[in-house]
């Protein structure tokens, strides 16, 4: 198991109550597997790529455990850290036009990382890798010598995935990475990652609200509603029989094309954070919902090889 | 090639070569001037002559068979008052130089500091730097160059202390915005140490609002130099000086003999005007986002 997360916890203590982001996640990620985590807007998908790398501003409080390759990044000291940071774990963010330094070369952002990490001997070194890797990710070596504003918002992204992989990290965290991206260009980035996917074989945490690019990128997926794991199961049976019943309003609101089934959007909104529903998280909005799901919270079980918390299917 | 466009290209070009001269004489002028800006007296074969004192500009007078042209007149001590005038922008552009460079480099590394460190320290430097920015700039050059005596050195340290504060609250500003930028959460990502972060991806990025302040602090510097100087702090006669010249011009200039003071007064106003018009220009060039907002 090369990352494991344990019962994480993260609150935020503001002026108007507790904010609970995460409320006890667990979830793995394998070696080589790419494990997708949807959710709505509000769901902590975010917030758990930032936990994972310790990235979270310092008034949120953390709890649980975060193993990588069984060392718990919660508790390293930060220099440790910071040489998991981008070496061991890399992290691909979602908007390309504002994740590189504007007043930097795309080859500098390759140089200062690896002479940092120490992967290159010389600032030629470095940039004679990043071309090699550009190349493969489909960016002409000559834009080395672009500021990032030259570049495309798919050449920026394919940059952004270049920095990511260039020192071979165990696992990348993608955050959304296709949601600021034009329709055509997502595409070409999905493709992307599926080719590093096999080329590479990194781990990857494929962070999105779009569960037809987890059917096609994902090994397993893991759903998130309201700072809880919903359901986690291999993407195939995930997205063929879904059992949680948010999971199931997730897909019906994905519109597919030829599909004679209207879209159908989920009633109601996500629940307010500083006082989330009693029991079952998704009673509110659930149309199964019971007096049992108001009253008692489900727990993460077992259902023929994956994981769901639901009262009706345990 | 086209002519320049518009505000930013006209200033840049008339602010540029106003600049472009006062630099010039800052560095050949006092040579070029020599002794004739700071005496009155002439050697002929050996033998002094003295200039009078008070002459109109353009009289010519001959001393010893030497000819003597004098364009702007001569002061209370018939000392060359074009001379003087020439002479003196050594010494107000050398003070405003060093000033600017010292608030400059000062306000930038504490602002940087006290932007990405935050928490206490934050709060005491911005309260500090605040309460030197309250007081009046003038008040407070006089009360250091009071403190510290006569000297290129001393006196630009005086104003450098009133320019610091403009610096570290513009820095800090930019350093509180650009901290949670994505392109620094994600240079922190990639393993990134504080200072490659500090130097590396923050500094350059302040870059454009601290050459757009430099000229006008370049400016406000001279201002208050020739304060200081008109008030006889920070300089000893009879180095040439235009804020010094002005005082002294000043008492003269009811009895009618106004070349004395009107020259120098002239060079002061003339100075700042090309600093600041280069200035304008250089921050709408540089920071255009702010003019479409």
């Amino acid at each position: 198991m090369m990352l494991q997360v344990q019962n994480l916890w993260v609150k935020y203590e503001t002026r108007r109550g507790v904010v609970e982001a995460l409320s006890g996640v667990s979830l793995s990620v394998q070696e080589g597997e790419v494990l997708g985590l949807v959710g709505e807007s509000g769901s902590g998908k975010s917030t758990l790529g930032l936990a994972i790398i310790r990235l979270l501003p310092r008034s949120a409080k953390v709890g649980g455990a975060v193993r990588f390759n069984g060392r718990d990044l919660l508790q390293l000291p930060e220099d440790e850290l910071r040489r998991i940071r981008g070496r061991e774990i890399s992290m691909v963010f979602q908007d390309p036009f504002s994740s590189l330094n504007p007043v930097m070369r795309i080859g500098d952002h390759f140089a200062e990382l690896m002479l940092e990490h120490g992967a290159a001997k010389s600032r030629d070194e470095a940039l004679e890798a990043a071309g090699n890797i550009l190349e493969r990710l489909g960016v002409p070596r000559e834009r080395l010598g672009d500021y990032p504003h030259q570049l495309s918002g798919g050449q920026r992204q394919r940059v952004a995935i270049g920095l990511a992989l260039i020192l071979k990290p165990r696992l990348v965290i993608a955050d959304e990475i296709t949601t600021a991206l034009d329709a055509l260009v997502e595409r070409q980035i999905i493709d992307l990652v599926k080719e590093v996917k096999k080329e590479y074989k990194t781990s990857m945490l494929f962070i999105t609200h779009n569960m037809g690019l987890v059917a096609e990128v994902a090994d397993r997926v893991c759903v998130m509603y309201a700072g809880k794991v919903a359901e986690v199961g291999g993407v195939r049976e995930v997205v063929e029989d879904p059992r949680h019943p948010y999971t199931e309003a997730l897909l019906k609101s994905v519109p597919k094309i030829g599909g004679s089934k209207r879209v159908q959007p989920i009633p109601g909104e996500p629940p307010d954070m500083r006082n989330p529903p009693s029991g079952c998280r998704f009673h509110p909005r659930c149309p199964l919902a019971t007096e049992k799901c108001r009253l008692e919270e489900p727990e993460l079980v077992n259902v023929g090889g994956r994981y769901v918390a639901c009262h009706f299917r345990s | 090639m086209r002519g320049p466009r518009g505000f930013p290209e006209w200033g840049l070009l008339v602010g540029g070569v106003i600049t472009a001269a006062f630099l010039v004489l800052a560095v050949v002028g006092s040579s070029l001037v020599g002794e004739r800006a700071v005496s009155s007296t002439v050697y002929v074969d050996g033998r002094a002559y003295q200039i009078p004192p008070l002459l109109p500009p353009g009289t010519t007078i001959e001393v010893g068979g030497l000819v003597l042209h004098f364009p702007l007149g001569t002061d209370q001590l018939g000392r060359d008052v074009l001379a003087r005038v020439v002479g003196g922008a050594r010494f107000v552009l050398t003070v405003a130089f060093f000033s600017t460079a010292i608030s400059a480099l000062l306000g930038t590394l504490l602002g940087l500091i006290s932007g990405y460190i935050g928490g206490m320290l934050d709060r005491a430097l911005s309260l500090f730097m605040d309460s030197l920015y309250a007081f009046p700039g003038l008040i407070l050059a006089i009360a250091i160059a009071a403190l510290l005596g006569v000297g290129v050195l001393n006196i630009s340290l005086a104003i450098a202390v009133v320019y610091i504060p403009s610096f570290f609250r513009m820095v800090r500003g930019v350093v509180l915005s650009l901290k949670a930028s994505p392109f620094v959460e994600a240079a922190l990502v990639a393993g990134a140490s504080s200072w490659s972060i500090v130097l590396k991806h923050i500094l350059p990025n302040t870059l454009p609002q601290i050459v757009s302040l430099l000229p006008v602090t370049f400016a406000d510097a001279i201002i208050t130099e020739a304060g200081l100087t008109f008030l006889g702090l920070g300089i000893e006669p009879p180095t040439p000086d235009w804020g010094f010249d002005l005082n002294k011009g000043r008492q003269f200039f009811l009895a009618g003999y106004w070349w004395i003071g009107l020259f120098p007064g002239l060079m002061i106003v003339l100075s700042v005007l090309g600093f600041l018009l280069l200035g304008e220009a250089l921050n709408d060039l540089l920071n255009p986002r702010k003019v479409e907002a």
